[in-house]
């Protein structure tokens, strides 16, 4: 069995680096009996391919929320600019009132509504897209009638349902025009042609799931939706910590996030978490228990296989970490915890590769913890490494001090290279870890420090907890175990879709 | 006796253990309004204290409740209550202190002057030399023709390009990408250089087969409009990047060539202004290829488009900006085609120029330019209180927050009617004043003989001045994208200056041609304040639409 999928990625392949890519970039390469159409939604226009795409991705679409004055330009580049530009031509404000007003309100309704059926809503979402293939996306969504629907809709409405707001929760103006705008921007995937595939593979419940409703909705393609993080649980977090939005904007954009991530999860076949810890958040949204499978990230042992220390860590204590320096990742506690490492430790040396400019004001600030606490020769912020597969080598251990995860690789990296991990108890990380390493309270250096100085102090503890993780992720992290679980999961609905289809056949 | 005390012991204990639970849930709600300001739900909450580290199996040990959800449900209580006893600042409207509107006034008029500083520069050449870059003092009436016809023709023609470029420019300019500015500018450059060339292929075709101007005339005509031409198209790509200072140093080292060729080498004028002209030419286009350089950093970015639109996306999204650029040099220069091409005594050829009109004209000039710095405060002022007011007003008072902008509206338009009054008077008096102080200097007589210029001067004077108020609408508009109210207007404008300077120059007298310069500017106001009106009570949707 083989076909063609709709693989939708979001800020990630092949534009942009990270786990979620590598993942991504995994799955297309090895899945070659699937052609696959990849649509990329991105932040900015992107000119580069990250990777290096194999013969079977058949096609690559991106669609930029931000950054384009003509979304088309960006979208539709191989289109000409006439076939457009009658799509302009054709919307004014009586074709705009009457066929796209009615279901915008609509989806506006199911928008502001939390208990509204998310399968209703898709509905809506599809006769959007429809209205979109043949008006212009930005020309509609700059006309009079559109911004005085929803002036009215959250003037009236909204301020009717919420009679009790406090006056920082009313909504300003400059928060009907930021809400409006952003369905503006992150209903761009509307826009787009959606291809007739066998089945629509969605890397998040998120925004760039748009197209696989429209193809559940219109031709019953199966759709899977894999979780990395869960979506709406991160814009819980990251909307939520956006400093400059009131209270209103985060609310909206929020349920906005929210609404998409239950469409999806509503209309998915299957949902795929990349661990355990995702399932209760994915609950809460809505997804029944019969839908979850959770399919580990897997890596190549091959690759990431242990090897000597290098000649210059070989005679020293050494702690290996491969994160980006930001907050998420709470450097600021591996280093107060390297401050006590010392003490018993004194020759120990904490490396942390990753980039240094994810978040300039942080790495400034764990710079100065390091100089105020006197570790320059103990804690050094390397910065990015050229191979991934070398950094776990290069120590005894490896550390992660993270306050938020998901399934992170870099601890099935060391795992394989059968080095032991002190880690943090956030995310799927237990999952990983239970057993072959050593599970600390997220925030608490000290914890971390007698982690670390356990694993340190006791080669043999260390040796032994090194080969079992490594057994471990010869057992269960393997990339083809991993890509054979998504084979059985797309050829499983595909066939059952066809099934489905020749019934319906056979029926008429 | 003893189990009661041990059953107040046990009651004192939970007690103890109550408050340190509740002392700690509130630490908790301390840390996330720390990271998330109010919440807008228990869940919210739930999915940021576990992003703050805490774990679902220490919630009963640490907090008294079974895991994170239940421990969020009090959590978000907490911290509705203490975001509720924090009060906020709700005064409507602009709340920046007098002297910091003065201070603002201040910046951006320096800044508009800073704009006018390459004429001003060159007007001061001509007043303390003689010369400027493309003009002389002692120009013949055939010599100031040719010079002021490829003037004219330089700025019509370029005029669409460089609005084009300026908004072009200062978009990709404004999200940091400085590729694409540089790629676009350039690429716009020289679409205006073709432009240009195709013009002048056509212009001198036409002139061999109905010879307007003699041969050897056509070829200076060219020259000046092609060296001119080019001048405006690397000046706007210096003045989209908002170096305005270079272009009047640039300017004036050109000067200085064409004095040095001519008053020490010998040159004739044509011939020094030529040169003078390339080597300004040369000067500008290098620093505005240096200002584009593409320096260590700047060239990594892999964020964002390195693409130029299409030709045909180019000319769709700046085809109303091209037409108003277009428009707007036209309108300023057809009162003068208008007057120099009507029936005149000693006109020689079918456009002829006029010096005490043109002396009028640039009188009136002098009070345009400090017009046009008030209108840099009016517009700088409006973009940056777009969304400080917007936050100001709660959505159900949406009317209130356009009517805010109409009072707004009326001080600057009274403001820039007072000052613009003021500056024509005041320019007036001074220019009367100096001729009477240098009225021994034959030429400075002869700037005040003709009642010409003194006549175009009261009429041009106040055009300026319509004009200026049409232009600021004109800006408030294009800020927030909207060209298509402008070009209503200066199309109308440009029509009513065209019909009614030709019957006043042609059935009047040629120097009423100024009258067509004044019917036209005062159409634009009219016009484009009407449509300032309309934008403004639609001001949520202008700005809502401007994307």
């Amino acid at each position: 069995m083989a076909g063609t999928v709709l693989l939708e990625t979001e800020g990630t392949y092949p534009f942009v680096g990270g786990g979620v890519s590598t993942w991504a970039d995994i799955l297309v390469n090895n899945l070659s009996e699937f052609d696959f159409y990849i649509y990329a939604v991105t932040g900015m226009p992107y000119v580069e391919y990250k990777y290096k795409l194999p013969p079977n991705v058949k096609f690559v679409r991106q669609i930029p929320l931000w950054g384009s004055e003509e979304p088309f330009e960006d979208i539709f580049f191989e289109i000409p600019f006439s076939s457009i530009y009658i799509r302009k031509t054709k919307v004014n404000e009586r074709v705009v009132l009457r066929k796209f007003i009615p279901i915008f309100a609509e989806f506006l309704s199911s928008l502001m509504d939390p208990f509204s059926d998310p399968e209703e809503c898709a509905g809506y979402i599809w006769l959007m897209h429809r209205y979109f293939s043949e008006y212009d996306y930005k020309q509609t969504f700059k006309s009079f009638v559109v911004w005085q629907k929803f002036k009215q809709f959250i003037v009236l409405k909204y301020l009717e349902d919420n009679p009790f707001l406090s006056e920082d929760e009313i909504p300003s103006v400059y928060d009907l025009t930021l809400a409006m705008r952003w369905i503006y921007h992150y209903l761009m995937p509307l826009y787009v042609d959606v291809p007739e595939v066998h089945l629509s593979h969605a890397t998040a419940a998120g925004f760039c799931g748009l197209p696989s409703i429209v193809a559940k909705m219109r031709d019953g393609t199966p759709l899977v939706v894999t979780d990395h993080g869960v979506f709406a649980r991160e814009r819980y977090i990251g909307v939520g910590s956006e400093k400059s939005l009131s209270f209103f904007a985060k609310k909206f954009l929020i349920n906005l996030s929210i609404l998409v991530s239950k469409m999806l999860y509503k209309l998915a076949d299957k949902v795929l978490p990349v661990c355990r810890f995702n399932t209760t958040w994915e609950k809460i949204f809505g997804v029944e228990d019969d839908k979850i499978k959770v399919i580990y990230n897997g890596i190549d042992p091959e690759v990431f296989k242990p090897k000597p220390k290098p000649e210059k860590t070989r005679n020293i204590p050494t702690v290996v970490a491969a994160a980006r320096v930001m907050p998420l990742k709470d450097i600021e506690t591996m280093i107060k915890a390297s401050a006590i490492v010392r003490e018993e430790i004194p020759n120990v040396k904490f490396i942390v590769y990753g980039a240094l400019d994810v978040d300039p004001l942080y790495t400034r600030k764990c710079q100065l913890l390091i100089k105020d606490l006197k570790l320059e020769n103990t804690f050094i912020l390397a910065g990015h490494h050229p191979k991934p597969s070398e950094i776990y080598n290069e120590g005894d251990i490896s550390i992660l001090s993270s306050i938020s995860e998901g399934f992170p690789y870099t601890v099935i990296e060391s795992m394989a290279c059968a080095r032991p991990v002190v880690a943090t108890d956030v995310g799927g990380v237990r999952e990983a870890l239970e057993g072959f390493g050593i599970i600390v309270k997220p925030r608490d250096p000290k914890a971390l420090a007698e982690g670390v100085i356990k694993l340190l102090n006791d080669p043999e503890l260390r040796e032994t907890l090194g080969r079992r993780a490594r057994e471990e992720v010869l057992a269960k992290y393997r990339t083809d175990l991993t890509i054979n679980e998504y084979r059985n999961v797309y050829n499983e609905l595909i066939s059952k879709n066809e099934r489905k289809i020749s019934t319906q056949k056979y029926q008429d | 006796m003893r189990e009661k005390s041990a059953l107040k012991n046990i009651k004192i204990e939970k007690g103890f253990e109550q408050d340190k639970f509740a002392k700690k849930i509130e630490k908790v709600a301390d840390e996330v309004i720390e990271k998330i300001g109010n919440p807008i739900s228990a869940l919210q909450v739930a999915a940021v204290i576990e992003s703050l580290g805490y774990r679902h199996i220490d919630c009963p040990i640490e907090f008294g409740k079974k895991d994170i959800f239940e421990l969020s449900e009090d959590v978000y209580r907490i911290c509705k209550l203490k975001i509720r006893s924090s009060k906020k600042d709700s005064k409507d409207g602009d709340a920046r202190s007098f002297g910091k509107k003065v201070w603002l006034f201040i910046r951006h008029y320096l800044s508009g002057i800073a704009f006018g500083l390459p004429i001003a520069s060159q007007i001061a050449f001509i007043v303390f030399t003689g010369y400027s870059l493309w003009a002389w003092i002692n120009f013949t009436e055939s010599q100031a023709t040719i010079v002021a016809f490829g003037t004219i023709l330089s700025f019509i023609v370029t005029g669409g390009f460089t609005q084009v470029m300026g908004r072009e420019v200062t978009y990709y300019l404004s999200i940091g990408n400085k590729i694409t500015a540089q790629e676009i500018a350039l690429k716009l450059f020289n679409y205006g250089v073709m432009t240009v060339i195709a013009v002048a292929v056509f212009l001198f075709t036409f002139n061999l087969i109905f010879e307007l101007f003699p041969r050897k005339f056509i070829s200076i005509i060219l020259a000046y409009y092609i060296l001119l031409s080019f001048l405006w198209l690397s000046a706007s790509m210096i003045y989209s990047s908002k170096r305005k200072l270079s272009v009047a140093v640039i300017l004036s080292l050109g000067t200085i060539v064409v004095i040095w060729l001519n008053k020490f080498i010998g040159l004739s004028i044509h011939t020094a202004h030529v040169l003078g002209l390339s080597v300004a030419n040369v000067l500008m286009y290098l620093w505005a290829r240096y200002i584009f350089r593409l320096r260590g950093e700047e060239k990594k970015i892999r964020y964002i488009s390195l693409k130029v639109k299409r030709p045909s996306v180019l000319t769709y999204v700046n085809s109303p900006f091209f037409k108003f650029g277009f428009y707007y040099f036209l309108f300023l220069f057809l009162d003068r085609v208008i007057s120099w091409t009507a029936y005149s005594k000693g006109k020689f050829y079918f456009f002829w120029f006029r010096t005490p009109y043109e002396l009028g004209m640039d009188w009136a000039l002098l009070s345009f330019g400090l017009m046009l710095a008030v209108l840099e405060w009016a517009v700088n002022d409006f973009s940056e209180s777009l969304i400080q007011i917007q936050r100001k007003f709660p959505a159900f008072r949406i009317k209130s927050y356009n009517l805010w902008y109409f009072d707004f509206y009326f001080i600057k338009f009274a403001f820039l009617l007072v000052f613009g009054l003021l500056s024509i008077v005041a320019v007036y008096f001074i220019v009367m004043r100096l001729g009477e102080i240098y009225s021994h200097i034959k030429m400075v007589r002869e700037f005040f003989s003709s009642p010409v210029t003194f006549k175009v001067y009261y009429f041009a004077s106040i055009s300026y001045l319509l004009l200026a108020i049409g232009l600021m609408n004109n800006l408030l508009f294009f800020t927030l994208w909207k060209a298509d109210l402008g070009l209503r207007s200066i199309r109308i404008a440009l029509l009513v200056n065209l019909i009614v300077g030709i019957f006043a120059s042609r059935l009047m007298s040629w120097e009423y041609g100024v009258l067509g310069f004044l019917a036209g500017s005062f159409v634009f106001a009219m016009l484009s304040t009407y449509y300032a009106f309309k934008f403004i009570r639609t001001l949520d949707y202008q700005y809502y639409s401007a994307f």
